[in-house]
């Protein structure tokens, strides 16, 4: 049963999905193709020596940050809108399922495949700067994208929250504060390493918002106006 | 004798919208096998009532049972039992013909997806064909199609005459009547569309705002609930005797609707002292009667 919910998933995120995964790709070979031409200008040595010194640094990977928020919305408007519209959601609830597993397991496999495009995107931009970069740079870098990562997921919990809820100022309620918390991750970066110690508060706020859903999951279920 | 067996009971149902009361202590109950309909003007409280069945809704006070069980609280062994079309045939629009029997299939343990084939079939339309690009008719026959295919023993329908063309209501009632009966299938549905509905509903529950004012079968209600038109001399006359259910009037020309026979009616206008003419008995299908008992506005 569950392989078919994720099915209906599926057939409702692959395009979003998709088309997420190849905008992120490309941002990737983009970043790195213009890496490339200065490191092909300035001298690898020189171009590595301004990234780390320069003030304010030079942040080549800026391009990346909004990439992962992108799909989360991405995943998330084309996975619950059509739930909403028109109270679709009743189709999915009326099925031979426990209604919290059943949002359980649409959130779920938002996350999955966040994680998936996530995860293509990582190694691929990791691979890539690891061949350009040494580890002084890598290092710090990986730090800091890695909660425009996290971001995402934060995201798309709100998203799936905020669609599910059935009171409009419980939604923009929800909205507002998931913006708020967004904004945390989306600081201006202004060295190499940003974030280094908030990431693991950071990472905790996304985990945390994971289970709201089955809130918005229970009201709607309730008939709460 | 036989003890009756219900598929649905519902208790002392009150459900208020904020402060605005829709119905009080509201009982129903559905025998196996019979087909019941809900009916009642738009807001009289139809689509609460579904969505409390459904367990989409929680009611104020009262209790709801489906096969004995709660409905907020319906297993799936229950949810599998029922087979539930939303009003306006909502369907997943983002799947086609093929990809939503797929994915139903999956759900029930008996499905039959001959049933769903055979309708579709006559539909000429295309495995491939997105259900967003289909017409009304169309949807309620896929919609129609997946009810079939899963083989439900209940069958709540909400609206299910929204948006359909006189043929294809037609059809819908036809067809899901010989399969209802044919198979022991219990239906309860809401419908504002009164018209053909005496083709398909064994037993009526008329509901007007807070109020349930017809529960029984759809024969004894249009044996006894009768309509009168005449003609009197004024155009001010209204009737404070519980005789009179509900009277209409254009100028002089009445309409009078009650649950007594002519006799009755011709004392009481003889007892108030109007001259009458132009007496007649309507001749009244279930819509008519249900006109006549709700009021035309």
């Amino acid at each position: 049963m569950i392989l078919h919910l994720f099915y209906k998933e599926w057939i409702k995120t692959r395009w979003a999905f998709l088309g997420a995964l190849i905008i992120g790709i490309c941002i990737v070979f983009y970043i790195f193709i213009m890496v490339e031409n200065r490191m092909t200008m300035l001298g690898a040595k020189n171009y590595t020596l301004s990234v780390l010194y320069d003030n304010p640094p030079v942040i080549y990977y800026s391009l990346l940050q909004y990439i992962p928020l992108l799909t989360a919305i991405c995943i998330g408007i084309s996975q619950y809108i059509p739930e909403v519209k028109n109270k679709r959601i009743r189709l999915t609830l009326h099925l031979p399922m426990n209604n919290q597993k059943l949002i359980a397991c649409m959130a779920l496999f938002g996350l999955l495949l966040i994680t998936v495009s996530n995860g293509i995107i990582f190694v691929l931009f990791e691979w890539k700067n690891q061949l350009l970069f040494p580890a002084e740079v890598t290092r710090p870098v990986t730090v800091t994208i890695i909660n425009w990562f996290i971001a995402s997921y934060l995201a798309y919990n709100y998203i799936a929250m905020t669609a599910l809820e059935p009171n409009g100022y419980r939604q923009l309620l929800y909205a507002i504060t998931g913006l708020i918390l967004l904004s945390l991750y989306f600081n201006n970066i202004n060295f190499h390493g940003a974030y280094k110690d908030s990431a693991p508060v950071l990472a905790i706020i996304a985990l945390v918002s994971c289970p709201l859903v089955l809130f918005s999951g229970y009201r709607l279920n309730k008939g709460e106006r | 004798m036989e003890e009756t067996n219900y598929v649905i009971e519902c208790r002392n149902l009150t459900h208020y919208y904020g402060k605005k009361l829709v119905y009080e202590n509201l009982n129903i109950a559905v025998p196996e096998g019979r087909i019941m309909g809900l009916l009642g003007k738009n807001g009289a409280g139809k689509s609460t009532t579904i969505n409390i069945l459904n367990g989409f809704l929680e009611p104020r006070s009262g209790q709801c049972l489906i096969y004995g069980e709660d409905t907020q609280n319906l297993s799936p062994e229950t949810k599998r039992r029922i087979g539930y079309l939303i009003e306006g045939h909502i369907q997943y629009s983002f799947m086609n013909v093929h990809q939503i029997e797929k994915f139903y299939s999956g759900f029930y343990k008996n499905w039959k997806a001959d049933a769903y084939w055979n309708l579709i079939n006559r539909l000429k339309i295309l495995p491939k064909q997105k259900i967003s690009t289909m017409s009304c008719g169309q949807r309620a026959q896929v919609a129609l199609g997946l009810i079939l295919a899963q083989d439900p023993d209940l069958l709540i329908l909400d609206d299910f005459s929204l948006g359909l063309d006189p043929g294809y209501r037609r059809l819908f009632i036809d067809y899901m009547r010989e399969y209802c009966k044919a198979k022991g299938k219990t239906v309860f549905l809401t419908s504002h569309i009164i018209q053909d509905m005496g083709r398909l509903i064994d037993d009526v529950l008329i509901m007007d705002y807070n109020r349930v004012l017809v529960q029984g079968p759809v024969k004894d209600f249009t044996d006894k609930f009768k309509g009168f038109i005449f003609d009197l001399e004024r155009d001010d006359i209204t009737f404070s005797d519980s005789l009179a259910v509900n009277v209409e009037h254009i100028n002089n020309h009445y309409e009078f609707y009650t649950y007594g026979d002519e006799t009755e009616v011709k004392k009481l206008l003889e007892a108030q002292g109007l001259a009458y003419s132009n007496f007649t008995q309507l001749d009244m299908t279930l819509e008519d009667a249900f006109i006549g008992l709700t009021g035309k506005y």
